[in-house]
């Protein structure tokens, strides 16, 4: 009798323990998630600064400049299927809509770059005060493109070396799809960093 | 068991490894002064002169500006090496993120205004880039003492909301004192959040079980506390009562105000600002 | 034991020290406690210390130090202080108070200690400075 009760006690402090460890393992996935997620944000938020710049950036060009229609076309096309986008904070948990979100986004990078190499060749257009605003502008851009990656990035690689390590991985799956591994971003095939628009 | 927690860790261990994307370069301390000359650039006068100014303009503004200027960034691109030595000294106050940095390299001939999140709509890349474009001049006729200090004061100007007019920053009727803002809002992003996928039944009931576990030995932890505090008999505690409504007199809220403003006086102390790339960079 | 935040009108003599307060530049505060052993007098002497009080520019701080339990207090002046009011006025604050504690009123009795003390030290430390 006496030793029944004993047992029974002690099976409640294991479960409680054992409760308490979980708790706090889901708590500490939530915090470090929520990072992840807000971090994610600002990715998204940078990025569409820069979709914002283009209707302006397009137009400043065509207008100035009458070479090949087709290379603010394409920008104008990038810029569209950027616009057409799953976002939210789903995206970094999965991995095909990830893969979709930075196909686009490096599309309309090269898209960019290559109308910034036509505009070389008109140096009216490029010495005037609203080109040059929009140049310093889509510079600064991307420049926050590539720092906002980066710290998603890093903020992903903690999430993950935390959901990963034991015996955290053993449990992080119970918690549905949002504890799934982050994925990164990764350097575009051929460059190191992100695409750098040189003037 | 045992083993198989081994094998667990060891793996774990050479997944983080292959993680690890290179070490970063090391960025400097964060400086002692608000204008800093490590190059021997500028003359000792003119830095003198922009440290008492900025400082002075930090305890009048609150905005954190600083001037620093190093030979050279090394093997590291000049943005890499400005946004994180910004985020390492933490400039401007935190959570108010108005930080701004205006970072002169000599041996590499560039120039950049590292800007931090909250000044981005006082100072956005145009405005940076212009400011830049007006000292290149000065700093390729070799006055560097002009091209800083007149930088420093078109970045001030540009704080106190004395934009320079042309360009795309005409102001729109009925628009803010700052003009047109010529950068693309911040803040529109992110959309409301797309519904999660569809989980299988039995994670998104753990998720409910997970969450409603924690609850219950939450309340049972606080109801046990509960319960021994009643039980405990009443500590003996004093009301002390004074002019002040807190526990605190007078004066040990003047001593601790002072010895803060005593410590603040001291020297340049980040205040937990962030930047996110903002600015622009320029070379001469 | 008495609960030493329900003893008085906690409201109440945060009002009296801060209207006299207004005429002197010295420092008035009260502290209540359940129960101490020993010397109330040499407590309180303590308490003022502690609670910063001495650090007054003009060592004019006045601390009312009341034990319910023991049914004793003392009003105790730092150095500037007793400098200029001396041990009569002690005397004479520490009478009005024990008068009104007797009748079973302590809100009363140290409102009106603080206002017979305030007086005093309005006298002798006018406040230079509005507040």
């Amino acid at each position: 009798m006496n030793r029944g009760l004993i047992a029974i006690g002690g099976l409640i402090v294991v479960l409680a323990i054992v409760a308490m460890g979980l708790t706090g393992t889901y708590n500490r996935l939530v915090t470090l998630d929520q990072t992840v997620q807000s971090q994610w944000a600002q990715v998204e938020s940078v990025y569409q600064r820069r979709a914002d710049l283009i209707p302006n950036l397009v137009s400043t060009v065509k207008g100035a400049a009458n070479f090949e229609k087709s290379t603010y076309v394409a920008v104008a096309e990038a810029r569209s299927k950027v616009g057409q986008l799953n976002l939210g904070s789903g995206v970094p948990n999965d991995p095909a809509a990830f893969a979709k979100f930075q196909a686009a986004q490096d599309g309309l990078s090269s898209a960019l770059s290559r109308l910034l190499v036509v505009v070389e060749k008109y140096p009216d257009l490029k010495a005037t005060q609203n080109f040059s605003d929009l140049q310093a502008q889509l510079e600064g851009t991307e420049n926050r493109i590539a720092v906002e990656r980066m710290r998603f990035n890093r903020a992903a690689q903690t999430f993950n070396t935390t959901r990963d390590s034991f015996p955290t991985v053993l449990v992080a799956g119970l918690f549905g799809p949002r504890f799934n591994e982050k994925t990164y971003f990764k350097s575009q095939a051929g460059s190191e960093t992100a695409p750098q628009v040189k003037f | 068991m045992r083993a198989l927690g081994c094998a667990l860790a060891l793996l774990t261990f050479i997944g983080l490894a292959t993680a690890a994307n290179g070490a970063e370069v090391p960025v400097p301390r964060s400086p002692a002064h608000w204008a800093t000359d490590n190059a021997g650039f500028l003359s000792a006068q003119a830095v003198d002169a922009l440290d008492a100014r900025l400082r002075a303009y930090e305890s009048a503004s609150g905005h954190q500006v600083l001037v620093y200027v190093t030979p050279t960034t090394g093997d590291t691109p000049t943005e890499d090496w400005t946004v994180r030595t910004f985020a390492r000294w933490k400039v401007g106050r935190k959570g108010l993120d108005d930080g701004l940095v205006l970072f002169v390299f000599p041996a590499d001939r560039k120039v950049r205004i590292e800007v931090g999140y909250g000044l981005e709509q006082k100072i956005p890349d145009a405005t940076a880039a212009r400011i830049i474009r007006d000292i290149t001049p000065k700093l390729k006729a070799g006055d560097p003492d002009a091209a800083v200090t007149s930088g420093v004061d078109e970045i001030l100007r540009a704080l106190e909301g004395q934009t320079r007019a042309g360009g795309s920053g005409a102001p729109g009727a009925g628009s803010g004192a700052y003009g047109k803002n010529d950068e693309g809002p911040r803040g529109t992003m992110p959309p409301d959040p797309v519904p999660a996928p569809a989980d299988s039944g039995s994670s998104r009931l753990w998720d409910i079980v997970g969450v409603w576990i924690g609850v219950l030995i939450g309340l049972a932890v606080v109801v046990g506390i509960i319960v021994l505090i009643m039980k405990l008999p009443d500590p003996p505690k004093g009301a002390y009562i004074s002019s002040r409504s807190s526990g605190f007199g007078l004066w040990d809220v003047l001593n601790i105000v002072g010895s803060v403003a005593g410590v603040a006086a001291g020297g340049f102390s980040g205040g937990g600002g962030m930047s996110g790339g903002g600015g622009a960079t320029g070379s001469w | 034991m008495v609960n030493p935040h329900r003893f008085v009108d906690k409201k109440r003599v945060r009002e009296a020290i801060i209207r006299a307060e207004t005429a002197t530049d010295a420092p008035i505060s009260v502290s209540i406690v359940p129960h101490i052993e020993g010397d109330v007098h040499a407590a309180a002497l303590h308490a003022l210390h502690r609670r910063g009080l001495s650090r007054a520019p003009g060592r004019n701080a006045v601390h009312f130090f009341v034990v319910p339990s023991r049914r004793e207090f003392a009003v105790v002046g730092d150095v500037g202080a007793h400098e200029h009011l001396g041990q009569a006025a002690w005397d004479r604050v520490a009478a009005t108070v024990e008068k009104h504690f007797r009748a079973g009123d302590p809100t009363a009795g140290l409102v009106a200690g603080i206002e017979e003390v305030g007086r005093d030290l309005a006298r002798h430390f006018p406040r230079k400075h509005a507040r």
